[in-house]
């Protein structure tokens, strides 16, 4: 099975690395006619073979579990179009005209007149909305993303009127029903929120708003949750 | 009036697929197909709403055969596996599989890379030929939705395709 994942296969020349992070690699390319996306995990050489591949075999699942939870809630999600422990790839669709919420809310900051806080708060409005309901859906659904950042979550250009979020990259995600997990999931995302654009502290709060509105019945367990995760930091015990 | 379309490339196999009208012959059809003296696999068109749905399917279990991963027997029961949702396999392969009164079928071809045994596999058919675009008129939406159990909030987010076909990837190790 070594060659498959080797060099110069037909799949090295059919899709193009786009992304090479601490779990995978991402390619483009398309497959079975349609444009995709592969996300394939290493082999982690320090651990044993049996071990990583068990660990890789589980991890894959509850991802692609976590993609079709959200699809049964209302929440978009790629596609799935092959799931391949063998291979250790996952083929997916690819969002077309999409930008990530990351570099969508940096342009916009951009053409704001001086960086005027108020006048682009107002202008990032719907999409806060949109981003605030969907993580009440997800969180009223159990499911906890582990990895909330602006890079995660793709703007879709479709000319609708209202903003179209998707979700993506599960491979931290979990079924969890915990305010714990879900005060946590928060919190990394005020975290990512606050560290890679500035000048929007507000933003936070609108999310949160319509969070609340979203997830009714829990909400404020979970509120209360974040605030004693903000005091602490993100890991409940910390040792040494 | 055909469709084919080239599967995974490390498993050098093409997909081709017919829709295939007033076959007179389904049960002999059928007794070949299960003998393994037909190569192909033959589908219920009324579950089908979107040729992708067989595509995904069939890629699934050419990878498995590669792998030596297949839940059932042969290609031809895989596919019909693959499709449903549910993991018994008898359940299966009589709700996607062919009956022996059912005049309208899918015909599904998998061919090593450049042979073409198409003609010949066609031949035992009694029946017609049709363009594969009247599948549409074949295919039954509302028994769709409910074979693969997707609900008016998931239509909201997703195309009733996607939805299936992620199903069937994940078929496996989820329940709907």
């Amino acid at each position: 099975m070594a060659d498959m994942c080797g060099g110069g296969t037909k799949f090295e020349s059919d899709f193009k690395l786009i992304k090479q992070g601490a779990e995978a690699k991402l390619y483009e390319g398309t497959y079975l006619g349609r444009p995709t996306i592969v996300k394939e995990r290493f082999k982690k050489s320090y651990r044993h073979v049996d071990l990583d591949n068990h660990l890789t075999k589980e991890r894959m699942k509850s991802e692609a579990r976590a993609v079709l939870r959200c699809k049964l809630a209302g929440i978009r999600t790629p596609a799935l179009y092959l799931v391949d422990f063998e291979r250790r790839r996952i083929y997916m669709e690819h969002i077309q005209n999409s930008t990530t919420m990351k570099d969508y809310i940096a342009e916009i900051s951009e053409g704001t007149v001086n960086g005027n806080a108020e006048d682009l708060l107002m202008k990032l409005n719907p999409v806060a909305q949109v981003i605030g309901k969907m993580l009440g859906t997800l969180h009223a659904n159990n499911i906890i993303h582990g990895d909330l950042t602006t890079s995660n979550m793709l703007l879709v250009k479709d000319g609708s009127e209202m903003p179209t979020v998707v979700l993506i990259d599960f491979g931290l995600s979990r079924v969890d029903s915990s305010v714990e997990d879900k005060g946590v999931d928060l919190y990394v995302l005020e975290r990512a929120l606050i560290s890679t654009h500035a000048n929007i502290d507000q933003l936070f709060q609108t999310i949160l708003s319509a969070y609340v509105k979203e997830n009714k019945t829990e909400s404020q367990a979970v509120l209360k949750k974040l605030d004693e995760v903000r005091a602490r930091g993100r890991k409940r015990i910390m040792v040494g | 009036m055909i469709y084919k379309i080239e599967l995974d490339s490390d498993c050098h196999k093409s997909l081709a697929i017919f829709l295939l009208k007033d076959v007179k012959n389904a049960a002999e059809i059928k007794e070949m197909v299960v003998k393994g003296t037909l190569n192909c696999c033959i589908v219920k068109p009324c579950l089908i709403l979107n040729l992708f749905q067989i595509v995904v399917a069939a890629n699934r279990a050419v990878l498995s055969k590669m792998q030596d991963k297949m839940t059932t027997r042969k290609l031809s029961t895989e596919i019909l596996y693959n499709l449903s949702l549910s993991r018994n396999i008898t359940q299966s392969l009589i709700k996607f599989g062919v009956g022996e009164s059912d005049r309208n079928m899918l015909v599904i071809i998998i061919e090593e890379g450049g042979e073409d045994g198409t003609d010949s596999i066609l031949s035992h058919f009694k029946g017609v030929v049709c363009p594969i675009e009247e599948l549409s008129k074949l295919s039954d939406e509302v028994l769709i939705k409910k074979t693969y159990k997707v609900k008016d909030a998931e239509l909201a987010v997703s195309s009733l395709t996607d939805s299936i076909v992620t199903r069937i990837a994940t078929k496996d190790f989820t329940s709907v």
